[in-house]
């Protein structure tokens, strides 16, 4: 069977911030899936590694007005002039063309954090420390997905190892197409209010799809252009008017420490 | 033609070496190999080969009970999701639930037995036998039965487990045992409807699938209170789903998530809750909106002739009055109490936060007097009778030891302190159960997984399996409509030094029989009765229990990730009750509750703050925490630990303390540095601080004493310790 | 010829000695593997089996590589012939319900994902292709380990100069790349990396 012949996807996501409850679910299920490491003593926001990110926001509005929200941000999986991609000097990004997943390989990376100022998101991370886990739990780390070492920018690939399990698995049937059940990333299973939609937006009867054209739905920063593949959806318009924001102000690839 | 040594003829050698070295594999290959091991040296850890399989159990981490489906590596579980379908979880989990495999790896884990020496800020250990540990409890319980000095304690961190009935039926036959439970704890709070109805009034729940309006004084409706279900259920209206959920009202001194996801957040000056909800029934009598014949007939202290009746208490309470006791406006209450009438079926719920300590007798009594108001406790009500899971006979209630709060027993009256924290529950400020033992001479004895949370005060430990390592049941959920069992069983090997809590137990009172035979006698009980419904994992369906054909066969399902769910039944018809309990000054000590002898009517020192302590129920009370969970409070300030305080910035600058700046709050307990956050969503005056510790992500050389923002309370300042009042000075 | 010129030539031919010679002497370690297995009698006509007999993708399309002990066991729950082997793996590893610690020559690194079912299954591709014909070998060779990597040599290949005479030699990310682009298959990094 020739190449040509397998089907190309373009893997999204659709959020629904007014379902998000901000407990953190998907954050912790993504570092077990993805084997991200217990954070050093002295770790903190701009240092840690989370490439799951929920952050808190407000609608700025003093006491008893307030209105909050929860943004889940990690990679957007910019399609076009993936900004990541373009400054690597590297080639350790890339676009892959048959899921449009953008993928980090960490061997490559030199550790230079030119793509961490280029992501619009800061949903890219840097290892400041080597990975470490507490006696013994080596054993319970995810056999998918290998870790990776100090001194290299890692990144959200929407759990691409369960990817590799589902084409294995329709493979064992003779199979190039996975059977989208099969791959779904670890944030999307454990949201306990099923605010995490996934799947191929190319395909226009899956969930995804059809709430990315929902009248709710936005992207952030869309007027960069990167046509991102991470949709969010709210019915608040002061939520809306945040995706024209930068929304988070860290230094982390800046300062250590 | 001999060859000369010579300054020229070794360079040219060296430079000939060089050259054909330059023609062979050598300095190529090393340099692959090279920047290899760069990538793959003993500096990063090697992950697991092996055959991957998958199992099923249920997550004991809080009675919710959640089906846990484990992909295994060499049997290890390594990644953890919810089981598809599950009554509880329906495939989800909570961030404590996810990492829930991770708690028998945490770095303050324990092997072996230990005796505890606690230093300035550090603790050290000894190791010792676990039978000289067990020797001295004998000992001490001997003491105590025959001379009769101090009594037996067990602090049950997770009540209403099968373990927890062994361990009442044991202390009742002690004859001065105590049997202990933390005062957030769900049976506390349906004791106080007891009190109202005189007897018994029976295991309660709610259906949720009644309700309309969800009025809640502070309980973590929307964050974990209920199961991921239900929670998702009342959700349901958000978003795009265009199914129907609960409104829900938040009544809430602090800028909860449930506040914060709440339809409508009334914020409330602290401990003022009774009062609210004698305003909000005050207008509910005003205006006629509740079953007047109903309450007339039952209630026997509604109006009483020479006496203060609820009426009169109720009576004083006007909109006006309330408003002034709470902060609340008056519209607000008005409106509020018209919209729990209106939009029915409604539900108040009074559980309190689990961090934050419950409501107090007195505003647990007045929030059910709404719901009876309202009719949400009767027939057709949203708070529903279900019946006892079944349990053996040995345990029937004769033989068993009363529950007891902290409140309930006298000062320096424990000999003997057990601490059964093998299981997280809701926590207790130390402070409260320390002065209930007997100065200098009592012996204090946790069983535990870890060094963590009331374990560090005691002096010895006696390691427990943890988490996934333990076979134990989960007791049904306050939330649940009908009983519920379930199993948790082990999906790691526990490690050698280690005993149950059951083995423990059965050691000191000399006791045969394991866990396992205890909960396959309460799996028999439950077979017997021939009641409910069974959830497989297997199949992702339920199907009636007598289509089991064995007691074994349900505790195939039930130690697999099933659960076992009764039938509901008719909820009794409401019985004859008094809304304000039945002690002797039970008017006066309403009354008090609503007036509020509170910190917010007393004149203020200068520069006092008001504390307001939170928790997570799964992350407080045991305070074992996955090393993972850095990446939810250090690394991401999604969740706040014990060293954050946050502030309005009006009170920040009143305080002089700004965001991101050190901050120190001292009572006559001590003192804590935190750090300040500002948020203008906060209260004024108030100080919003998570009763849990910092997570452990990695070993430290010594073990440092956690700080808990519950080890300032001053234990004499209040019954509970919902809001309390400190200094809080720059640091 | 100069005499300078010797003294140029004999270093040169040293650095070859020591380049070709001496080097792969040393970075690989030469272990043996903890039993003696014959594929030529398991694949032989007296028993029949095939490779995927020991070597099965399960029905998730997981590879179980080498045989668990349980499997062997299935057979060789006792001494079943007279090799002394044989005798040697039924007491030390069955009888004591120990797994075989087998070094796997084939063995890739944690960041390789290397699928089974893919290239067996959907690209019909033969084990020997890879694997080489070792399906006739009376005996185990011994494991050489690049005491650098920790990878087998079978990684690199056999020739330290990287020059390969049969197909199934090198299974080095360069050997993978080259198959995929002949074939048009896959291309991302992340198709082969996790």
């Amino acid at each position: 069977m020739d190449q040509t012949t397998v089907k190309k996807s373009r893997y999204g996501m659709a959020i629904d911030l007014d379902r998000c409850t901000g407990c953190g679910a998907c954050l912790i299920a993504c570092a077990v899936e993805n084997n991200v490491s217990p954070g050093q003593p002295k770790v903190n926001e701009r240092n840690g590694t989370t490439w799951m990110r929920v952050f808190e926001v407000q609608d700025g509005r003093p006491f008893p007005d307030a209105q909050t929200a929860f943004i889940p941000m990690m990679c957007q999986q910019c399609e076009v002039e993936t900004p990541c991609v373009s400054v690597c000097p590297q080639n350790a990004v890339e676009v892959d063309p048959e899921t449009g997943i953008v993928g980090q390989i960490p061997q490559r990376c030199l550790g230079c954090r030119y793509c961490m100022t280029a992501c619009p998101y800061h949903a890219r991370y840097y290892n400041w420390w080597d990975p470490k886990w507490p006696d013994g739990m080596e054993k319970a780390l995810n056999p998918d997905v290998a870790p990776r070492m100090r001194g290299v920018v890692e990144k959200c690939n929407f759990c691409h190892g369960r990817l590799h399990e589902a084409r294995a698995r329709a493979a064992a049937q003779g199979s190039r197409q996975i059977n989208p059940s099969d791959y779904i990333p670890a944030c999307v299973e454990a949201c306990p209010v099923q605010a995490i939609a996934f799947g191929d937006l190319n395909d226009e009867s899956t969930d995804v799809a059809l709430l990315a054209r929902s009248e709710r739905a936005f992207r952030f920063l869309a007027r960069l252009g990167t046509e991102t593949k991470v949709y969010y959806l709210s019915g608040r318009d002061w939520v809306r008017r945040l995706a024209d924001r930068e929304l988070a102000r860290s230094k982390k690839e800046t300062l250590h420490g | 033609m001999p060859l000369t040594l010579t300054r020229r003829n070794v360079l040219k050698f060296v430079g000939g070496s060089i050259a054909g070295m330059m023609v062979t594999p050598l300095p190529w290959k090393l340099l692959d190999d090279v920047a290899i091991w760069t990538q793959n040296g003993p500096w990063i850890p090697k992950v697991p080969r092996g055959p991957i399989t998958t199992a099923f159990s249920t997550c004991a981490l809080c009675s919710a009970g959640c089906g846990i489906q484990a992909r295994c590596v060499n049997t290890i579980p390594y990644a953890l999701s919810g089981i598809r379908n599950h009554p509880a979880n329906n495939g989800t989990l909570c961030p404590s639930g996810v990492a829930g495999h991770h708690l028998a790896y945490h770095p303050l884990r324990l092997k072996s037995p230990v005796q505890l020496f606690r230093r300035e800020e550090t603790i050290e250990v000894q190791p010792v036998s676990s039978e000289e540990i067990l020797g001295k409890i004998s000992a001490a319980v001997a003491i105590s039965r025959n001379a009769g000095e101090g009594t037996l304690a067990l602090l049950d961190q997770r009540p209403g487990r099968s373990v927890s009935l062994f361990y009442r039926n044991q202390l009742a036959m002690h004859g001065r045992g105590v049997y202990l439970v933390s005062p957030t704890d769900p049976i506390l709070i349906t004791q106080c409807l007891d009190e109202m109805v005189g007897t018994s009034f029976g295991p309660v729940g709610y259906n949720l699938e009644r309700v309309r309006t969800v009025l809640s004084f502070s309980a973590p409706v929307l964050d974990g209170w209920g199961t991921p279900v239900q929670t998702s259920k009342m959700l349901a209206h958000r978003g795009s789903s265009g199914q129907k959920g609960a409104r829900v009202i938040q009544i809430d001194s602090r800028y909860s998530r449930s506040a914060q996801l709440a339809d409508q957040w009334i914020p409330i000056k602290p401990n003022t809750e009774a009062a609210l909800a004698f305003g909000l029934a005050h207008v509910l009598l005003r205006e006629g909106l509740y079953d007047k014949a109903l309450i007339q007939s039952r209630a026997l202290d509604f109006q009483t002739k020479g006496k203060h009746s609820y009426f009169d208490l109720v009576g004083r309470f006007t909109p006006d009055h309330t408003a002034e006791c709470t902060g609340v406006s008056r519209d607000v209450i008005v409106a509020t109490a018209r919209a729990l009438a209106a939009q029915g079926p409604s539900l108040v719920i009074g559980d309190g936060d689990s961090g934050g300590g419950p409501l107090g007798r007195e505003a647990e009594m007045a929030v059910w007097g709404i719901n009876i108001l309202l009719g949400a406790l009767g027939s057709n009500g949203a708070i529903v009778h279900h019946r006892a899971v079944p349990a053996p006979k040995e345990f029937s209630a004769n033989g068993l030891s009363p529950v007891q709060g902290v409140s309930d027993i006298p000062d320096h009256s424990i000999g003997v302190l057990l601490i059964d924290a093998s299981e997280q529950g809701d926590p207790l400020p130390w402070s409260l159960l320390e002065r209930k033992l007997i100065p200098d001479q009592s012996l204090v004895v946790a069983f535990s997984p870890t060094l963590t949370g009331l374990a560090q005060h005691t002096h010895y430990i006696i390691p427990t399996p943890a988490h996934l390592e333990a076979l134990t049941d989960v007791p049904t959920m306050l939330s649940s409509a009908t009983g519920t069992f379930s199993v948790s069983s082990p999906l790691l090997r526990r490690p050698e030094g280690t005993m149950d809590a059951r083995e423990i137990m059965g050691k000191i009172f000399e006791v045969e029989g394991t866990l396992e035979e205890l909960l396959k006698q309460r799996t028999s009980a439950i077979f017997e009765s021939r009641r409910g419904r069974v959830f497989k994992a297997s199949t992702g369906s339920s199907v009636q229990l007598t289509e089991l054909g064995s007691s074994d066969e349900l505790w195939a399902e039930l130690t697999a990730g099933g659960m076992w769910m009764d039938d509901p039944v008719r909820s009794k018809p409401l019985p004859e009750f008094h809304f304000m309990g039945r002690s002797p000054a039970a008017y006066e000590r309403m009354l008090d509750a609503g007036e509020g002898i509170s910190s917010s009517n007393e004149p203020d020192a200068p520069r006092k703050i008001t504390v307001l302590p939170y928790g997570r129920r799964a992350e407080v009370g045991g305070a074992q925490l996955s090393p993972l969970m850095t990446k939810l409070y250090q690394e991401s300030g999604l969740h706040r630990s014990s060293k954050v305080a946050v502030l309005n910035p009006a009170t920040a600058k009143e305080f002089n303390v700004a965001n991101g700046g050190r901050g120190t709050l001292v009572t006559e307990r001590g003192t804590q540095e935190v750090t300040i956050r500002v948020d203008g969503a906060v209260m004024p005056g108030v100080a919003e601080i998570a009763v849990s510790p910092e997570p452990v992500g990695q070993a430290g050389t010594e073990i440092v004493q956690e700080q808990d923002i519950l080890e300032l309370i001053v234990p004499d300042q209040a019954p509970t310790w919902r809001a309390f009042r400190a200094t809080l000075q720059k640091a | 010829m100069q005499k300078g010129a010797l003294w140029f030539l004999s270093g040169f031919g040293l650095a070859l000695l020591i380049g070709w010679y001496a080097f792969p002497q040393l970075l690989y370690r030469s272990v043996d593997q903890p039993v003696q297995f014959s594929h030529a009698v398991h694949a032989g006509e007296a028993v029949g089996m095939t490779c995927d007999g020991c070597h099965a993708v399960s029905d998730d399309g997981r590879f179980a590589g080498i045989p668990t002990l349980e499997q062997c066991a299935g057979c060789h729950v006792d001494v079943l012939g007279a090799s002394e082997a044989e005798k040697y793996f039924v007491e030390e590893y069955v009888r004591q319900e120990r797994e075989v610690p087998w070094h796997v020559y084939a063995r890739q690194p944690d960041n390789a994902h290397f699928s089974h079912a893919d290239h067996v299954k959907v690209g019909e591709i033969a084990c020997e292709r890879c694997h080489g014909p070792h399906g006739t070998s009376e005996t185990l060779r011994p494991f050489e380990e690049n005491r650098i990597t920790g990878y087998s040599r079978d990684i690199w290949g056999v020739n330290i100069s990287g020059v390969k005479s049969n197909p199934w030699e090198g299974m080095k990310m360069d050997d993978c790349v080259a198959c995929h682009k002949e074939n048009n298959r896959r291309s991302a990094c992340l198709a082969c990396h996790k």
